[in-house]
């Protein structure tokens, strides 16, 4: 098991190192300078060709890659462009928004999507199902940037609960996350209702029924539990993808994370942020992975029988 | 039994997922009172209100006003600072922190008597060594080009005294001395710390710098030992809400007490709206088409220039592009400015001519054309418009919308365009911020001169414009230079856009602003 944890922290080395490159590659190539964004387009070609010496932007390009990475295993980062401090501090102080708003907006798209789903299984073709098929539909369909406005127009300002901007309290998170939340909610509910429909025609859920078992311990014992690891994967995935931040819901809401941030680096052609971002986003979907892999293990036995074999 | 045990691992998973609620909860309020005026900004009555949270969509780049060099930040930073001199929300220029000030003969020098009494944020006086010392600052930084190209040195002439020597005499000199970048800062301050000035500057104005939440918010307090005297408004929050449409909805519901640069499609929301207030005044920035006179197509044939210029409806691009919220532009300085020739036509929208000289140009049968132009906003629908009046007569106009940084690069950094759709805004309301760098030859290729024109006729009258301090002299130098530029179609000016503020109906002392600044210190509650 270790050995095996092992093996997969020393693999995100190549691929962390591949994406740094390819961003890095990136950022290089596009047209468009940052020396010229900082100083705008009142700037005159000598201040510009002054400001990319000292920046070191007439260096090699490999040369400033080799550098770049050279710092980072130190964990040197560099100062940001267009703000001129540390790129690792901006980060820290977006990251708990990011991570607050992820836990919300997952949790609350499993704690509610996941039962329906269930439901909708074990009662297919029923009511129930097709009317949480069809709101399932309209989740999906419903567009982030939409649905965050109409919210904030219905809780903000017509009924006052919420406040329309920033996040100084919880309660500022309820809306934010409630549009996150439907927009994964559709994701959340037809994959637990298609892996829960598989599970179901298992035949060891007739020997469970066939010995005497109750429903309810059918569907939570036997069903679920075998239907777990798509779900997990699922949620795993999700989670990974709103380190990078959810950017339309940051938008909309003004929440200052990670998404935000990285839209006005790329933007400002804010080299080092963009690249520190990134690490961190690659990096955190990376660990993200091993730790749904080591979760399957110990939802699932026969998973867990190959790790033992395999370290043997 | 297992029955049991089950529910208990499902309740505990829901009581870990409440907990971690709670406790996000917890920390998330704990980070909010980080800020130290936070519990007052956050007050929602208008009695006896002293807060003002004013909406911004992007933050400043800095808070040192050596380091400004767009309106946003100068918005933001003519609350903190003060310079020698003084610009009123009207525009016109009082004494600031120089009691009044003297020319020597040829206007190259100014000596200015610096007012006693006034105390930097941190409670130090100002001093003859802090303007030197900011003067010294502002004219290293790259950033103030702009501003401070004329300026040559200041030195300290006595305790009370200072001399700014000019490198020529220069027209506007007082209004780049009003502009944020001249701005007096403390030096002992910038000595104590250089790289943290920029969030935590200290300079004399009616607000002191209080707190900045990266990404989020900043604030500003009163200054108490303000020499005009304290503001009105004692807590100042800058909130930035990235979504205008979110911003609007935030005033709405008074979540935020003012925006700036309101859309034009909300204008007449906001105006319906009797608890808010609406003011507009034209920007002094304006969309125009550009053409290369020196590389490629329209540098060979003039009578091409003048087809495009014939071609294009003013009037329909404010319309379509703006929903009719601006002003056509028809000279190549806006209304706003200084030198803006009053009663100017600019050509005269004529199809018919637009296709005959477009004929006399070589090309009966018409011809295909790619414009440059951004990818985001009034850029890309003035473009578009453009593109189909052209097609109109019988230009095929491919469009190329570009990102910012792609398009700064190609097009003015590196001239490689035909014609493109751009905007200038002048940082000072005077004709010589956009004429000057922008056409005279000495500027000549990529960076400023990016139009590529080199008329020694045309930098004869820049030159006037420039140098003279007679202000009839100036005026009739860009009425000449407008009435060359178009003579020659240099380029093609078409509109300005309204720079619109909307605020509580309460807040009172809000106007529109050329330069969308905020003299936060006029402002009260009613």
């Amino acid at each position: 098991m270790f050995k095996y944890i092992g093996k997969r922290i020393l693999m995100m080395i190549p691929v962390v190192l591949g994406i740094s490159f390819i961003i890095f590659t990136i950022l290089a190539l596009t047209p468009g300078d940052p020396a010229q964004m900082i100083l705008g387009e009142n700037a005159s070609l000598e201040a510009i060709e002054e400001l990319r010496e000292e920046m070191g932007l007439n260096e090699n390009f490999l040369f400033r890659y080799v550098k770049y990475i050279g710092g980072a295993v130190t964990f040197h980062f560099g100062d940001s462009y267009r703000t001129g401090l540390p790129v690792v501090e901006e980060i820290l102080t977006r990251l708990p928004n990011t991570l607050a708003l992820a836990f919300f907006g997952i949790g609350l798209s499993v704690v509610i999507g996941v039962p329906i789903g269930i439901i909708s299984a074990v009662k297919q073709y029923s009511v129930f199902d097709t009317v949480s098929l069809g709101l399932a539909l309209i989740m999906t369909s419903i567009p982030a940037f939409w649905l965050g406005l109409m919210l904030l127009l219905l809780f903000a300002l017509k009924l006052g609960w919420f406040p329309a901007i920033g996040i100084t309290d919880w309660t500022g998170f309820i809306l934010p996350s409630v549009t996150l939340a439907i927009g994964s909610m559709a994701t959340m509910i037809r994959m637990t209702r298609s892996t829960m429909l598989e599970v179901i025609r298992e035949d060891y859920i007739r020997t469970a029924r066939a010995k005497g078992a109750g429903e309810g311990r059918i569907i939570r014992r036997h069903e679920l539990r075998n239907a777990l690891l798509p779900i997990i994967t699922i949620i795993g995935i999700n989670f990974g993808l709103q380190m990078g931040g959810a950017m339309i819901c940051e938008t909309v809401f003004s929440i200052p994370g990670m998404g935000s941030l990285m839209i006005t680096s790329v933007r400002q052609k804010d080299v080092p942020m963009v690249m520190a971002s990134v690490l961190f986003v690659a990096v955190a979907i990376s660990l993200i992975n091993l730790l749904i892999d080591i979760l399957y293990a110990f939802i699932d036995p026969r998973i867990k029988s190959q790790y033992v074999k395999a370290s043997r | 039994m297992k029955n049991t045990r089950w529910r208990g691992g499902f309740l505990s998973i829901l009581m870990a997922f409440a907990m971690l609620l709670a406790f996000a909860g917890c920390s998330s309020s704990g980070g909010g009172s980080d800020g130290k005026n936070a519990s007052t900004a956050g007050g929602a009555v208008s009695d006896g209100k002293e807060s003002v949270i004013l909406a911004i969509t992007g933050e400043p780049s800095s808070l040192d006003s050596a380091d400004a060099n767009d309106l946003n930040t100068f918005s933001i930073q003519c609350n903190l600072y003060d310079g020698l001199i003084r610009q009123e929300k009207d525009g016109s220029l009082v004494p600031g922190l120089a009691e009044s000030w003297s020319y020597n003969d040829d206007k190259t020098e100014i000596t200015f008597t610096l007012r006693q009494g006034v105390v930097f944020h941190n409670g130090d006086p100002m001093t003859a060594d802090d303007v030197v010392y900011s003067f010294e600052r502002a004219l290293a930084s790259s950033a103030t080009a702009r501003i401070t190209a004329s300026m040559e040195k200041m030195e300290k002439v006595d305790d009370s005294h200072v001399k700014l020597t000019l490198k020529y005499a220069y027209g506007p000199i007082e209004s780049c001395l009003a502009n944020v970048n001249c701005s007096i800062v403390s030096k002992a301050a910038v000595e104590a710390d250089a790289k943290g000035f920029a969030r935590n500057p200290v300079g004399t104005g009616p607000y002191k710098f209080s707190s900045w939440d990266s990404g989020s918010k900043i604030v500003f307090t009163a200054n108490e030992d303000y020499f005009r005297d304290a503001a009105a408004i004692k807590t100042l929050t800058y909130q930035l809400v990235t979504d205008t449409s979110a911003a609007l909805i935030a005033l709405e519901s008074g979540d935020v007490d003012m925006i700036v640069s309101t859309q034009a499609a909300d204008r007449e929301n906001i105006k319906n709206n009797s608890n808010l207030f609406y003011d507009e005044v034209s920007a002094s920035s304006f969309y125009f088409v550009a053409f290369n006179n020196t590389k490629g197509l329209f540098a060979e044939n003039p009578l091409l220039r003048q087809a495009v210029a014939h071609a294009i409806d003013r009037e329909a691009c404010l319309l379509g592009a703006v929903e009719g919220v601006g002003v056509e532009c028809p000279s190549p300085i806006p209304a706003p400015c200084f030198g803006c020739p009053e009663g100017f036509e600019g050509a005269a929208y004529d199809p018919d001519l637009a296709k005959q000289l477009l004929a006399e140009a070589g090309y009966p049968d018409g011809v295909t054309i790619t414009i440059k132009t951004m990818e985001s906003g009034v850029y890309a629908k003035v473009t578009e418009i453009v593109a189909e009046q052209l097609r109109q007569v019988g230009i095929t106009a491919n469009i190329e919308p570009m990102e910012r940084t792609a398009f700064l690069s190609d097009v003015y950094t590196n001239c490689e365009y035909e014609i493109c759709v751009n905007s200038y805004t002048a940082l000072n309301p005077d004709a010589d911020f956009i004429m000057y760098m922008r056409y005279h030859s000495d500027y000549l290729g990529g960076g400023n001169n990016f139009v590529m024109v080199n008329n020694p006729e045309l930098d004869g009258y820049l030159e006037t414009g420039r140098t003279s301090s007679d202000d009839a002299e100036r005026k009739t130098a860009y009425l000449n230079a407008c009435e060359l530029m178009k003579k020659e179609a240099v380029m093609v000016p078409i509109l300005s856009t309204m720079n619109g503020v909307a605020c509580q109906a309460n807040l009172k002392g809000v106007t529109a602003n050329t330069s969308q600044k905020q003299y936060v210190y006029d402002y009260y509650w009613e």
